[in-house]
């Protein structure tokens, strides 16, 4: 189980992962993955843990669902917002 | 539910469980509809997986799936909650995207407040440090006007303790001051006007 921080950061992971690609929308085993954000972190986590941090992003208007017509698995895509933050993180320095 | 949801679930290691996640999800919303094992076996092997047996799936239905249902309605509280507390936020003029908010909100699950209470908390921690701030503001503009007063007096004492040597020194001006019979104020008056006479004379190419 991860700890808070540990979650937070995993947020953050998928928030800036997803931002970097704003226009690709995906699916939770391929941002677990290490070609998500598996390299972003260093620590283990499972799909279930994206899932969280991505239900997480979605409440807070940063990410949304996109599913694809006629399928019963989940696509997820920035939001503006969610892009927004990024630009203004790499800004802020 | 705020249990988390990792709390009260196995790792499980069946056939199912360890189909891709993706596929279990498909499988999972499957078997919510109502369909057989035939339907989810056409669904495995269309994904390139191997059927699985009846029982695997009688036993995935009282396990996994129920675990899955479990985690279901967790995201959904979730995504609701902090949804809750980017309407609140919002309807208050703040937004998620200032980072000091985010930093809070993103913990906000384990700080065991209601949407409401953690919005308003924001809030007002929001309007402290940006009342802090204007004072802290304040402040420092006091600071710098005082240092700023500071050494303007320490440049008129320096200039002044400088013309008195240099004016004590001159004929013209000891003339004035003895002179007798003449009040304080006509002296002043005396020296000003040849403290003029000097500096314009000092000006003059």
């Amino acid at each position: 189980m991860l700890s808070r921080d540990q979650k937070k950061s995993l947020q953050e992971a998928v928030l800036e992962f997803m931002a970097a690609r704003h226009k690709q929308t995906f699916i939770v085993s391929f941002l677990a993955s290490q070609n998500g954000v598996g390299r972003l972190v260093d620590f283990k986590f499972e799909d279930v843990d994206v899932a969280e941090a991505i239900a997480v992003l979605c409440g807070l208007g940063l990410v949304r669902e996109t599913r694809p017509w006629g399928s019963a698995v989940k696509d997820y895509q920035i939001t503006d917002d969610g892009a927004k933050w990024r630009y203004e993180r790499q800004h802020e320095t | 539910m705020n249990v988390n949801m990792k709390h009260s679930q196995i790792t499980r290691k069946g056939k199912i469980a360890r189909l891709p996640y993706e596929l279990r999800e498909q499988v999972n919303h499957h078997i919510r509809d109502g369909a057989p094992a035939a339907r989810l076996n056409a669904i495995l092997v269309h994904n390139g997986h191997d059927a699985v047996s009846d029982q695997n799936w009688t036993n995935w239905r009282q396990g996994g799936y129920q675990d899955w249902l479990r985690e279901q309605a967790y995201l959904d509280e979730i995504r609701e909650e902090y949804e809750a507390v980017r309407r609140q936020l919002e309807a208050g003029g703040f937004s998620v995207l200032d980072k000091a908010i985010l930093d809070v909100v993103l913990d906000f699950k384990s700080s065991g407040l209601t949407p409401d209470k953690i919005a308003s908390a924001i809030a007002a921690l929001k309007t402290a440090v940006n009342g802090s701030e204007r004072v802290k503001i304040a402040d420092q503009r006091t600071k710098l006007a005082e240092q700023a007063l500071a050494f303007e007096r320490d440049k008129f004492r320096f200039k002044l303790a400088e013309n008195i040597l240099r004016f004590a020194k001159d004929a013209k001006v000891q003339e004035i001051v003895a002179r007798s019979g003449s009040s304080q104020e006509d002296n002043i008056k005396a020296i000003l006007a040849y403290m003029d006479q000097v500096e314009a004379a000092a000006i003059k190419p």
